[in-house]
């Protein structure tokens, strides 16, 4: 089902239709549409942008491509540059533009980069549905004629319009006539590049407009087709232009082309309020139901504080009450005021603490609890081991081969699963919630609240989708790291994910053990744990190089999500997650396997007794949590949970065992990640510095409780 | 005023922004070399360097000249009116860009410094000119002016509910305008803003943007005739 883009694309004589169009325009929902159910995602070489291919269904002759949203073809990101590098490659294309019909201008800016390379589009004016809401009008059958393209509207998720848009693949191919007249050095300068390129996989002019606005980038992706002389050329020539103008080329290619949108935006795009249906009526209460959304989040709270016994005493699941006020919201509240509230200073942070404690309880309770347990005693526990360790024992009568698989730090009985039966449920249910909130369009809205805090500690606000993730899974999200777009952001989240973002694994007995001693105790640990993030953060902001990247981010309206669309999205990630992780944790296991054979996990145990007895006064037992917790978190943390509930450990002490546990090194599957992203150097670096970093602040908390005579 | 006394201010000015320019990259300059830079239609003489020096604007350390604080001072004012003088031509009047340098080169000589403050508060005291060079800072700057309201402003000054239409992306970074231009940030965008915090959240055209602080500082709109509602 997984395949690598790059083998799949060497034919040169495949025929594809190549998605494109800006992000949330509904490019995947016609995709699903045109393939059917089988479509395949491989990673863009290099890159964790995702690229799905499927067949046609109505001609299996030809394959569809769905490339990441753009904003224009002259790359500004890692996605924009796939899907132009997808655009430049040597197969057949026919170009499938997905467009929102209510933001026809920005549909049209890629229509006319497409026209300039020269390329046969077909253009589907989608999300009709919500242009004519908002009193806009388009002509496709007006848009179709000016562009010489067959142009169908559309309402992707309703199945309007796909039939005709099937039918449109068909016809006759043309390219859009579009004409840019750009300023005449600009001009002088497209006809000399063109003369020196050679034949290429996209129109001349398009090649040379890509040297005009970045000369750095096209050389780049045409370097190898037209020799490095020739790209010298083209560049010396795009750098004199440059000279001649205070603006980059590339802004000013923009504005030329912008100005020819807008006039053909004149005679097909019309916006008129009056004509909107309702959406402005509803604009005129929008302050009552904002009253509305402040007593429901009011309630919820004091729901919080005071209910919670109330309503168990009733026989309700306290879940239940937070799903019923986030159902609410979502069914009632118009989407134009939810989205207010989203990002509102207030409103917004308490929106965001509701989201995640609805999302913590749905992980933790039915994946981390429920599936778990399923998985584990059930699937491991009953039906996969011991027929397999029966087996092993007649079949193989040395002991190692049977530890080895079965053993106590055994490939099966711990790497496989701890892989599958722990990881893999949580990861699951994890995924399901974040492709709901992805696909409603809440995420980026998230990044506006995060942003300020994230600045802080060198990031922008996007940072805080890898460390929302963490709290699924830390070896994901140090993966997901990539989406940033400097080495410096990369290199503070991946410290910061690997230093004090509890794995939910880990969070799940956290959140027991603080439930069964104080408020003050959990109040604690979250609180110093958070401090040192935030202290962590801003230093290593201070101390690395470079420039945090600016937050600027689109927020597309809230929209109904498609429930088959997170379905197919999860089992994508589950897929990704078995293929990159699953080998990580059965390295790992093979490597405690050896440890542990060589007598080297016993003598930790008793290295690093002083520090656990004398440093963060705890007892001799919980040596070996830590020991175990450098190999596996969750472990470590469930070690000190047995000690807990035998009674040996006082809240202070698990206060302590808490903070550092949390702080420590990262499971090893993490760490694995770690290296495989910033190398050996960093990794190790970063797991130097947190080790002891975990073990002062877990002395430091020690003493000031014991020299404070805090009891908590 | 007779024309060649026009002409040696003129000439002095020139010499006094040229040294400013060098200094701005640290870079020095020989008087030798200084009499070989072609500056326009200017060509620098050792008279007027004499002269210069005379008036206290010029002084010459181990074989280099330098400006004195006198002449910084000077040159400054100059460099300021050159540069907002550029912006006015660019972003303001769309003067096409080749003829931009020459009628800055005019307009500078003859802008008096309250003009140059009226110039810079109506554009919102931008920070750069359109080649990214920073402006010396007036005194108009540091104070909220209120005898001319502003036509241009930072996006950042506008309230929810206000809108503007963009009149320039005063941006030290190729990347921050170009990146902007491709999400249709461009001038001549009416945009409106609808929240200032945490983080800026701006509509135009159907779609939404959220930008930080910074982003926002440094796009600069025209406010003239917009609606008040907020």
């Amino acid at each position: 089902m997984h395949d690598s883009f790059t083998t799949n694309t060497r034919t040169e004589n495949e025929r594809a239709i190549v998605l494109v169009g800006n992000p949330n325009v509904g490019k995947s929902v016609v995709f699903s549409y045109l393939t059917g159910r089988y479509a395949s995602v491989s990673n863009y070489p290099g890159t964790t942008v995702d690229v799905m291919r499927g067949k046609l269904l109505h001609d299996g002759g030809r394959v569809v491509i769905d490339t990441p949203g753009v904003n224009t073809l002259h790359p500004q990101s890692m996605d924009e540059r796939v899907t132009r590098d997808i655009l430049l490659s040597p197969f057949d294309r026919l170009v499938l533009q997905v467009a929102d019909a209510k933001n026809l201008r920005r549909g049209l800016t890629i229509t006319t980069e497409l026209a300039e390379m020269g390329l046969p589009v077909v253009l589907d004016l989608n999300l009709m549905d919500e242009a004519r809401r908002r009193g806009v009008r388009v002509s496709g059958s007006a848009l179709s004629a000016k562009l010489g393209i067959p142009v169908v509207e559309t309402v992707a998720v309703e199945k309007t319009g796909l039939k005709q848009l099937e039918k449109a693949l068909d016809a006759k191919r043309s390219i859009p006539k579009i004409h840019v007249e750009y300023p005449p050095e600009i001009e002088s300068a497209i006809s000399r590049i063109s003369e020196i390129l050679p034949d290429l996989t996209i129109d001349k002019r398009g090649a040379a407009l890509m040297f005009l606005a970045d000369p750095g980038d096209a050389s780049e992706s045409f370097g190898e087709r037209i020799g490095s002389g020739r790209a010298e050329q083209a560049k010396r020539i795009a750098d004199d232009v440059q000279a001649m103008f205070s603006h980059p080329l590339g802004y000013i290619i923009g504005v030329s082309r912008s100005r020819v949108v807008d006039s053909m935006l004149d005679t097909v795009y019309v916006k008129n309020p009056a004509l909107s249906g309702g959406d402005g009526e509803r604009e005129a209460r929008v302050d009552l139901r904002y009253a509305a959304v402040i007593v429901a989040l009011a309630s919820a709270i004091l729901y919080l504080l005071f209910g919670a016994a109330t309503l168990s005493a009733w026989g309700l699941h306290p879940l239940l009450l937070h799903v019923i006020v986030l159902l609410v919201l979502v069914l009632v509240v118009p989407y134009a005021t939810l989205a207010k509230v989203t990002t509102h200073h207030v409103l917004g942070a308490v929106l965001l603490l509701e989201i995640l404690y609805v999302t913590y309880q749905f992980v933790g309770v039915i994946g981390a609890g429920i599936l778990v347990d399923l998985m584990k005693d059930g699937l491991f526990g009953r039906i996969v081991i011991p027929p397999l360790s029966r087996w092993l024992d007649g079949a193989v009568p040395a002991s190692l081969v049977r530890d080895l698989f079965v053993g106590d730090y055994g490939l099966v009985s711990m790497g496989l699963t701890y892989a599958i039966a722990i990881v893999l449920p949580i990861v699951t249910t994890f995924f399901l919630a974040f492709g709901l909130l992805e696909d409603s369009g809440y995420l980026p809205r998230l990044s506006v609240i995060a942003d300020r805090v994230m600045r802080r500690m060198g990031l922008n606000g996007k940072a805080v989708l890898p460390m929302v993730l963490g709290l699924g899974c830390d070896t994901m999200a140090t993966l997901t790291t990539r989406i940033l777009e400097s080495k410096k952001e990369r290199r503070i989240a991946t410290i910061l994910l690997a230093l004090g973002i509890p794995c939910s694994a880990q969070l799940g007995v956290i959140m027991a053990m603080a439930a069964g001693s104080s408020v003050a105790c959990a109040a604690t640990v979250f609180g110093v744990v958070a401090l040192q993030l935030f202290l962590v953060g801003s230093l290593s902001n201070r101390l690395l190089k470079g420039r945090s990247t600016d937050f600027i981010v689109e927020l597309p309206p809230l929209r109904a999500p498609q429930i088959a669309n997170i379905w197919l999205k999860t089992i994508h990630r589950l897929a990704w997650f078995l293929r990159e992780a699953v080998p990580l944790f059965l390295i790992g296991t093979l490597i405690l396997f050896i440890l542990d054979r060589a007598g080297m996990i016993s003598l930790m145990e008793r290295v690093t007794q002083p520090v656990v007895k004398g440093m963060l006064g705890l007892p001799t037992e919980s040596t070996v949590a830590f020991v175990v917790g450098f190999f596996r978190r969750d472990y470590g943390a469930a070690g000190l949970y047995d000690l807990f509930s035998e009674g040996k450990l006082s809240a202070n002490q698990i206060a302590v065992s808490m903070v550092v546990i949390t702080l420590f090194v990262p499971c090893i599957a993490q760490f694995f990640v770690m290296i495989k992203e910033r190398g050996w150097r960093e990794a190790f670096l970063i797991a130097g510095f947190i080790l002891p970093f975990a073990i002062l602040i877990g002395t430091l908390l020690n003493v000031f409780l014991r020299l404070t005579g805090i009891e908590l | 005023m007779n024309d060649d006394k026009t002409r040696s201010l003129e000439l002095l000015d020139e010499v006094l922004s040229v040294l400013y320019e060098k200094s701005e990259r640290n870079e020095k300059v020989t008087p030798g070399e200084l009499l070989r830079v072609k500056h326009g239609e200017y060509v620098f003489t050792e008279a007027l360097l004499d002269s210069a020096a005379q008036a206290g604007y010029l002084d010459q350390a181990n074989g280099m000249v330098e400006l004195t604080p006198a002449g910084r001072r000077q040159a400054q004012t100059i460099v300021r009116c050159a540069r907002l003088a550029e912006r006015l031509l660019v972003d303001v009047l769309h003067v096409r860009d080749d003829l931009v340098e020459p009628s800055a080169c005019r307009l500078e000589h003859s802008l008096t410094e309250e003009v140059a403050d009226s110039i810079c508060t109506l554009l919102g005291h931008p920070k750069t000119c359109p080649h990214g060079h920073v402006i010396p800072p007036g005194e108009c700057c540091g104070r909220a002016s209120t005898e001319i309201r502003p036509i241009v402003k930072q996006l950042s000054a506008l309230r929810p509910g206000e809108e503007g239409t963009v009149a320039y992306v005063g941006s030290r970074y190729h990347s921050r305008l170009t990146r902007l231009a491709g999400l249709g940030l461009m001038p001549g965008q009416i945009v409106q803003v609808k929240q200032v915090r945490p983080s800026f959240v701006i509509s135009y055209g159907e779609m939404e943007l959220a930008l930080e602080k910074d982003v926002a500082d440094e796009i600069y709109v025209g406010v003239s005739g917009n609606r008040h509602d907020a």
